[in-house]
């Protein structure tokens, strides 16, 4: 399975890793900072934990490039089924938090099914897309692809993670673009989603409603969830092109915003690096982002090509979510950036995806037989 | 086939695709770089002056201390209600005139105000003075309007039903340190903390942890609005296993002495009482000790803030023998029947060792050499063990290392070995130095809390136990009863414990018993004296206690053990300088005991 001659190693893609790992660099010290809670004076020890949290994605990132791509895709029905087994556990087993079941506890770590499903999920995409030709696909023709796809999504939808499930949907969205479809089934599908939306509203949790009513007028519940949107705004404008200085944030800091080492890091960067810190973040994701797609384009095999695309699908969305939801141009939901964030279970994840491509990039010479 | 290469007219369809994906990826990217424009750069201004005069504010709540009760539930230690001035930051109009104007009024540290305020996080209220008296009290609220930035808060301190018999338990708080802060967590500068006792060791438990008032506030700093209320939870509520009546008793026992006495429950490790004497006064440190309080306790010679009874080791003297006589029995090097002669001295490699008695004890058998404290009989079963069983022995009863008691700041004291002497002095051991150490003098140096817990030890079966002073812990309507934590069980026959016992019981009740100041009219008690020589005395020079100068004067122990037929309490006191054991400690042992009766601890 290990199979790595000097060849692909010369292709083993620095650049992507640099990239990758001066984002986590940039996550950590933005922990750091979220971790000190000045009205308690304590300093949560979540930095340490992010650090380890990226050693060991470093671990899976070199094992997925060791790995060639190729290989997991011929084993995808089986990674299909072990994915859809965990996910089933968290129904059983899992974890409670926040009226939703997702983790699932591991000797301490809570391991969130739904995250590193997402590498199962794109692996599962090259699988289903990979035959690249000049036919697009009709209405049948993907349903008839992407009928695997559902229960997967029913049972992250159900759970419910909300945002994930949308991560999923539009990264299913672009890949069937980038396959092509008839103009007929692109119109279709639009008009069936739309007629769906009310049938998710009545399927969505109280406290999803809630956000969703209060993104769309942040002053009906001013000192509620619509409280967050605005101080997280606050943070945002009041960084300024420069920002107030690293551990100085004052919004951040006094606690006025939830989640502040995870789903709102973005604000605690731009509320104390400015938008200088948070234009360097969003420009070193467009790099990753080009690069991946570079990548895929320097690749002659098909399922090679579809996996980077879909890599680069999840990570942008999820980059777009997570600091449109901070900069209120979006609803709050659970998504975490990649890299940035706190968390484990999307750290290694995220590795672990970016090992795919780099394991796409080591062999993009070999011939279709080549592993 | 699984896997194949697209043409090279399919390839150029789809790395078109590509260009136009990345695209469309990247004008998303750049709709959100537009709006941190539109909101960091256009609209600074607006979040720049919400975030600087954020009328939100985060208002600490202090939880209250948990209580302290005795075993009888009195209340030993609740709160009383305080109030206290705090500073905000950035409410402060003009600085140098409200420290002009407080300083008037108060006595406070200027400097160390201004650190805090200006350490202190935005809106922060900053303490500056604990224990504003009515006539400040309304001297401030009067003058609030002028003086920007003052705030006035009600907040519990602690409140104590006897400021002098339980200190050294319940010990004194003060303000954290600078160290504190930065290693615990939950503490801001002027908080509360626990410097020593019990106060100190269940810093955690009785602290609680305190709530948080979200609150928006208008121009003055004034609260307007509450949206988000975490309340503070209480401390829990602590239960000592110290008999109040007990403590208030020993206490005047030792009126003027200096020394400790301790109880311990023999079976459980329970302390029942624990006194050290001199003691000082809690109610000194509310609402803070004055620099020359603090003075006067410090350089006080008779050092009051000294818990004698875990911190000071002397040398046991014939207490000891207790150990000794179970370790020769153990061994067998003895039986309660073998018997040595005493002659007044034992003469060993041209050293002659000289027992207490001038003229000696004649033949001596284990009972009376308890009785009487012979110290030849003790010399030679000494030399029979050896030095290594004697520190191994001593080791299986925690001499020389911490009981592990639930207070602060406890000595280990010293038992000397072969390797100890080595390690420390550099000198090899001595056969000399055995006998000298079998009658708990020379390198022996041990605590209060080490003697009475190996006395529990002998005389509940071998169990060596963990003291503790507290004895559960009560959160809301639970109580949790603290495990009594046992180092290790050597079980010891039940015909050891009953001829050491004899022994004992000689020692108080028989014609040249030691003891016998100790007798108690309705119960037995079993005992054994023990002086530690403070200073020694040429061999010519006759040993007379009201003639030599107190400080100069022995330092007399006495260990007990009651009731004498089933053991259940044992009880060590200790006066610095009282002469003889059988002087001071024995009679205030037996006073001690005789109130433990009456109190209904035991009877016959």
């Amino acid at each position: 399975m290990f199979q790595i001659d000097k060849r692909q190693l010369k292709n083993f893609d620095i650049i992507l890793l640099t990239i990758v790992v001066v984002i986590s660099i940039c996550g950590i010290i933005a922990i750091y900072s979220a971790s000190y809670d000045m009205t308690d004076g304590i300093f949560d020890p979540f930095y340490k934990k992010q650090i380890v949290w990226f050693f060991a994605g470093l671990v899976t990132f070199f094992t997925f490039s060791a790995i060639s791509y190729k290989r997991l895709i011929e084993f995808a029905p089986l990674l299909y089924l072990s994915g859809i087994i965990l996910l089933l556990l968290v129904l059983f087993i899992g974890h409670v938090g926040m009226g939703a079941q997702r983790w699932i506890n591991l000797g301490g770590f809570k391991l969130q099914p739904s995250e590193i499903f997402k590498i199962v999920f794109v692996i599962i995409l090259a699988y289903s897309f990979r035959d690249l030709n000049e036919n697009k696909l009709t209405f049948i023709d993907i349903i008839k692809k992407s009928l695997i796809m559902i229960i997967p999504f029913l049972l992250i939808f159900f759970q419910p993670d909300l945002g994930t499930a949308t991560i999923f949907l539009a990264t299913w969205g672009m890949v069937l673009l980038y396959r092509g479809i008839t103009k007929r089934t692109f119109i279709v599908s639009l008009v069936s989603f739309l007629a769906i939306l009310p049938v998710l509203w009545f399927n969505l949790k109280e406290y999803q409603k809630n956000r969703v009513l209060t993104f769309l007028n942040p002053e009906r519940d001013p000192f509620g969830s619509g409280y967050h949107v605005i101080q997280s705004k606050v943070a945002i404008g009041s960084g300024g092109l420069f920002g107030k200085g690293f551990m100085h944030g004052t919004q951040t800091h006094l606690k006025f915003l939830p989640e502040r080492h995870t789903d709102f890091i973005f604000s605690l960067i731009n509320e104390e690096f400015g938008l200088l810190g948070g234009g360097i973040i969003l420009l070193l994701f467009v790099i990753l982002i080009y690069r991946i797609l570079q990548i895929s384009i320097e690749t002659k095999e098909a399922s090679g090509k579809i996996l980077c695309v879909a890599v680069a699908s999840v990570t942008f969305f999820q980059v777009f979510v997570n600091s449109a939801m901070t900069v209120s141009l979006m609803p709050v939901v659970g998504i975490p950036m990649p890299f940035i964030s706190y968390g484990g279970s999307s750290m290694i994840t995220f590795m672990g995806m970016m090992g795919l491509v780099n394991s796409v990039s080591m062999r993009k010479y070999n011939s279709p037989s080549e592993y | 086939m699984l896997f194949r290469k697209l043409e090279d007219k399919i390839l150029s369809i789809y790395n078109k695709k590509t260009i136009i994906f990345f695209s469309f990826l990247l004008s998303g990217i750049f709709i959100i770089f537009c709006r941190l424009i539109y909101l960091q750069i256009i609209n600074y201004e607006k979040y720049k002056k919400i975030s600087d005069n954020n009328r939100v504010r985060v208002i600490r709540v202090k939880a209250n201390r948990g209580f302290i009760l005795d075993r009888n539930d009195n209340v030993l230690v609740k709160n009383k209600p305080s109030y206290n001035l705090y500073l905000v930051r950035e409410d402060i109009e003009d600085k140098d005139t409200l420290f002009e104007t407080l300083e008037k009024k108060l006595k406070f540290d200027r400097e160390l105000i201004e650190k805090r305020l200006k350490k202190a996080y935005f809106y922060q209220e900053v303490l500056a003075y604990r224990g504003l008296t009515f006539e400040e009290l309304s001297y401030f609220s009067e003058n609030i309007e002028e003086l920007q930035g003052i705030k006035i808060k009600l907040e519990p301190v602690r409140d104590y039903l006897d400021s002098t018999s339980i200190s050294h338990i319940v010990g004194y708080l003060g303000e954290v340190t600078e160290n504190d802060l930065k290693t615990k967590e939950g503490y801001t500068g002027g908080d509360l903390i626990g410097k020593t006792g019990v106060e100190y060791f269940y810093e955690d438990i009785l602290k609680g942890s305190d709530g948080k008032k979200y609150v928006e506030v208008d121009s003055l700093g004034q609260v307007i609005n509450t949206f988000d209320y975490k309340k503070p939870i209480p401390g829990k509520t602590i239960k000592l296993s110290i008999d109040y009546r007990l403590q208030e008793f020993a206490e005047k026992l030792f009126e003027k002495k200096q020394g400790s006495v301790i109880v311990e429950d023999i079976h459980t490790g329970e302390i029942i009482t624990m006194f050290s004497s001199p003691s000082y006064n809690l109610n000194d440190f509310i609402p803070y000790i004055s620099v020359e309080d603090w003075k006067k306790l410090v350089e006080d010679k008779k050092k009051p803030l000294l818990n004698r009874a875990i911190e000071s080791h002397y040398a046991p003297g014939s207490v000891f023998k207790i150990l000794m006589a179970y370790a020769g029995l153990n061994e067998k090097v003895i039986t309660p029947r073998t018997e040595f002669f005493c002659n007044g001295e034992l003469s060993y490699r041209n050293y002659n060792y000289k027992c207490w008695k001038k003229g000696g004890h004649g033949n001596v058998d284990l009972k009376k050499a308890i009785a009487e404290s012979c110290d030849v009989y003790f010399y030679n079963v000494g030399l029979l063990l050896g030095i290594d069983k004697i520190s191994e022995y001593a080791d299986l009863f925690r001499l020389g290392q911490y009981t592990g008691v639930d207070l602060p700041n406890e000595k280990k004291g010293v038992f000397p070995s072969r390797q100890w002497k080595k390690d420390v002095l550099k000198q090899i051991w001595f056969p000399g130095e055995t006998i000298i150490a079998s009658i708990g003098q020379g390198y022996v140096s041990l605590t209060p809390i080490q003697m009475v817990n190996m006395l529990a030890g002998t005389f509940n079966g071998g169990k060596i136990l963990k003291p503790h002073v507290v004895k559960s812990i009560i959160d809301g309507q639970q109580e949790l009863n603290l495990k009594t934590e046992m180092y290790a069980d050597i079980s010891i026959p039940e015909w050891i414990k009953k001829a050491i016992i004899e022994g004992m019981k000689e020692a108080v009740y028989g014609t040249h018993g030691t003891s016998y100041r100790a007798r108690v009219e309705s119960i037995t008690v079993a005992g054994k004296t023990g002086t530690a020589q403070v200073v020694s005395l040429k061999k010519t020079e006759k040993y007379d206690d009201d003639k030599i100068p107190e400080k100069f004067r022995d330092h007399s122990w006495f260990g007990a053990i009651f009731p004498a037929k089933n053991p259940q309490y044992a009880l060590i006191s200790m006066v610095e300088h009282g002469g003889s054991g059988s002087q001071s400690a024995a009679a205030l042992a037996g006073a001690l005991i005789n109130k433990m009766v009456d109190l209904g601890y035991v009877s016959n």
